[in-house]
């Protein structure tokens, strides 16, 4: 980032957190559906305070990302006056998590966010699916990365059921143009031996390519201060939604989706490019579903 | 934090579980660098290799751990293979190059690691099985599966390594190569095939050590780096060499970690193990069962 601002350079951010939070580029623009910490775990907050929930166990993986976040998720709880009854960190050398998963049941917490990275994501939903985390949780999930990602869900499969995550696009948004975007990648992706589904980045991707032509074609200029100034002014209209920019490069308004998954069945890949696999609860406007709570209940629920 | 006898327990029943697999994960690293004095810190690097050869089987519908049987002969093979140049390249040729045989094993883990992340990627692979997943439900308690039979695995092949060591010929010549290299020569036994033999041996338990991590939770090409450490504590607790002290070691280290996880905070639990390990060198440098 300092080269790109000593260089007057625009840089498109993929999927970045906060890079730009010190620097203070004004040709930076991060193309992810999160800004702040707290725009991760909003919805999972939101659905949590419906359900009734007033007490949260916090599990996060020990560095500074997985904090961040789990700060956020901390701020956002206080402010809902939701009580914190369990909150640890978990270092990576971590190999089995029965014992926290005992030790999160033991606490009776009414809503458990998770922050953690792909291989222990998968081993504490497996460690869920053995211990149970108790009939009083009304959400589990949160900030759980890997859940995105098509060889962990098929390998999961249905152990994901219940499970509320977020997320960056689930089948049955309305994104325009996103079906016909996905269809064409289908197709490479056989070819390419890729990521079959590609839900999670490539989308993000392409529009990263559809933002620059957007102000290339605006501008008819491809002086880079020409183009982060159009980029500030205007909204540019992607496949992943309308997207405006904040003084800090950030999305101005966050769309972290909130799914939850149901009725996953095991062994199929193909399932997950239905909508109703993973019902969107939030944000509102892409709302495909209420999230169905217990925990417990929407484990077996279709 | 919360206190009560049933969890504590069931933090007992989870380390025991947990440390019989670290036991697992470290018994091949007790013969090869415990009884054969070889600087193997390749030996997780080789065992999440047995674990993506597990993975490969188990997609075409084979059990995990049968997976992991079934590659123990070809490991078997492929150590003695390690064995034998690490012996004519560095070896042979006196302490000094052995020294810079550690450097052998360190390239030879990057390599496996590369070579894996060329092949498959570095996205996670796990496999499936009924027993992963779900748990055995007693009363109160419900303990997984995947622990259980890996709990078993291990038990089975610390027994199985102990008798083969203790009560065959081969077996005690292993051991007496780790004591008396001269001995062994002048009774007739050739010390450097029996150490290849028991390379193989050590790099066949890998293989389905391997095949036990998998079982437990996903693997990734990078994956070794998170044993490196146990697995040497592991050893070297347990006095270089013992086997059963390797499994007493790992429980040890599996309750402990545990009991550390359940009521004081996860982040605590490798300065326990680590912890443990420096305080018994203190006391008893040769480790818990060395000599």
């Amino acid at each position: 980032m300092p080269l790109a601002k000593e260089r007057g350079k625009l840089l498109m951010g993929n999927f970045s957190f906060q890079v730009n939070a010190k620097v203070q580029h004004d040709m930076y623009f991060n193309n992810s559906p999160w800004n702040d910490a707290s725009s991760w775990s909003d919805g999972f907050f939101a659905a949590g305070k419906k359900a009734g929930a007033k007490t949260l166990a916090v599990l996060a993986a020990d560095n500074d990302f997985a904090q961040n976040l789990a700060n956020g998720a901390r701020t956002l709880a206080e402010k809902a006056g939701i009580k914190s009854v369990f909150d640890q960190n978990y270092p990576p050398t971590t190999t089995d998590f029965s014992s926290l998963i005992r030790a999160i049941r033991a606490a009776k917490p009414e809503m458990v966010f998770v922050m953690s990275y792909p291989n222990d994501s998968v081993a504490i939903i497996r460690a869920v699916n053995e211990i149970g985390v108790g009939s009083q949780v009304q959400l589990f999930g949160g900030g759980m990365v890997g859940l995105q990602f098509t060889p962990i869900m098929s390998t999961l499969g249905s152990l994901l059921n219940g499970v509320t995550n977020y997320n960056s696009y689930v089948p049955g948004m309305k994104y325009p143009g996103i079906e016909d975007f996905l269809k064409r990648y289908a197709a490479k992706a056989a070819e390419a031996k890729v990521d079959p589904l590609g839900f999670y980045l490539p989308p993000f991707n392409y529009a990263i390519g559809q933002i620059l032509e957007r102000a290339i074609t605006a501008t008819k200029s491809i002086n880079d201060k020409t183009l982060a100034n159009w980029l500030h002014a205007n909204e540019v209209h992607t496949i992943v939604g309308p997207i405006r920019w904040g003084k800090d490069g950030e999305w101005a308004n966050a769309r972290v989706v909130q799914a939850q998954f149901r009725g996953v069945a095991d062994k199929d890949v193909e399932q997950f490019r239905q909508p109703g696999k993973q019902v969107v609860i939030y944000p509102d406007a892409y709302k495909t579903g209420d999230v169905i709570t217990p925990f417990e209940k929407a484990r077996s629920a279709k | 934090m919360i206190f009560s006898l049933d969890l504590l327990t069931e933090a007992v029943i989870f380390g025991v579980l947990l440390g019989c697999f670290y036991a697992a994960v470290s018994i091949g690293l007790s013969v090869s660098f415990g009884l054969l004095d070889v600087p193997h810190v390749a030996h997780p690097a080789v065992m999440i290799l047995g674990s993506y050869f597990t993975y490969l089987l188990a997609n075409q519908g084979l059990d995990p751990i049968l997976s992991g049987v079934i590659l123990m002969p070809a490991f078997f093979v492929l150590g003695v293979l390690i064995y034998r140049f690490y012996y004519e390249s560095f070896e042979k040729r006196g302490s000094e190059a052995g020294v810079r045989g550690l450097a052998f094993f360190f390239g030879l883990a990057f390599i496996i690691e590369i070579g894996l992340i060329l092949t498959f990627g570095v996205d996670q692979r796990t496999v499936r099985a009924a027993y992963i997943g779900s748990s055995w439900e007693l009363g109160d308690y419900r303990i997984p599966y995947r622990m259980l039979v890996a709990f078993g695995v291990a038990l089975a092949l610390t027994l199985a390594l102990t008798i083969y060591l203790s009560k065959t010929f081969i077996g005690r010549a292993i051991k007496a190569v780790a004591q008396d290299q001269g001995a062994l020569r002048l009774m007739g036994a050739n010390p450097v095939r029996i150490k290849q033999w028991a390379f193989g041996i050590a790099t066949a338990v890998s293989a389905l050590a391997g095949a036990m991590v998998i079982v437990v939770g996903p693997v990734e090409p990078s994956m070794d780096r998170l044993y490196i450490g146990r697995t040497f504590c592991i050893v070297v607790l347990a006095g270089l060499g013992s086997m059963t002290g390797t499994l007493a070691s790992g429980l040890i280290l599996g309750i402990s970690e545990s009991i550390v996880l359940m009521f004081f905070g996860a982040s605590w639990a490798p300065a326990v193990a680590f912890g443990l390990l420096l305080v018994v060198l203190g006391i008893r440098p040769q480790g818990l069962f060395g000599r």
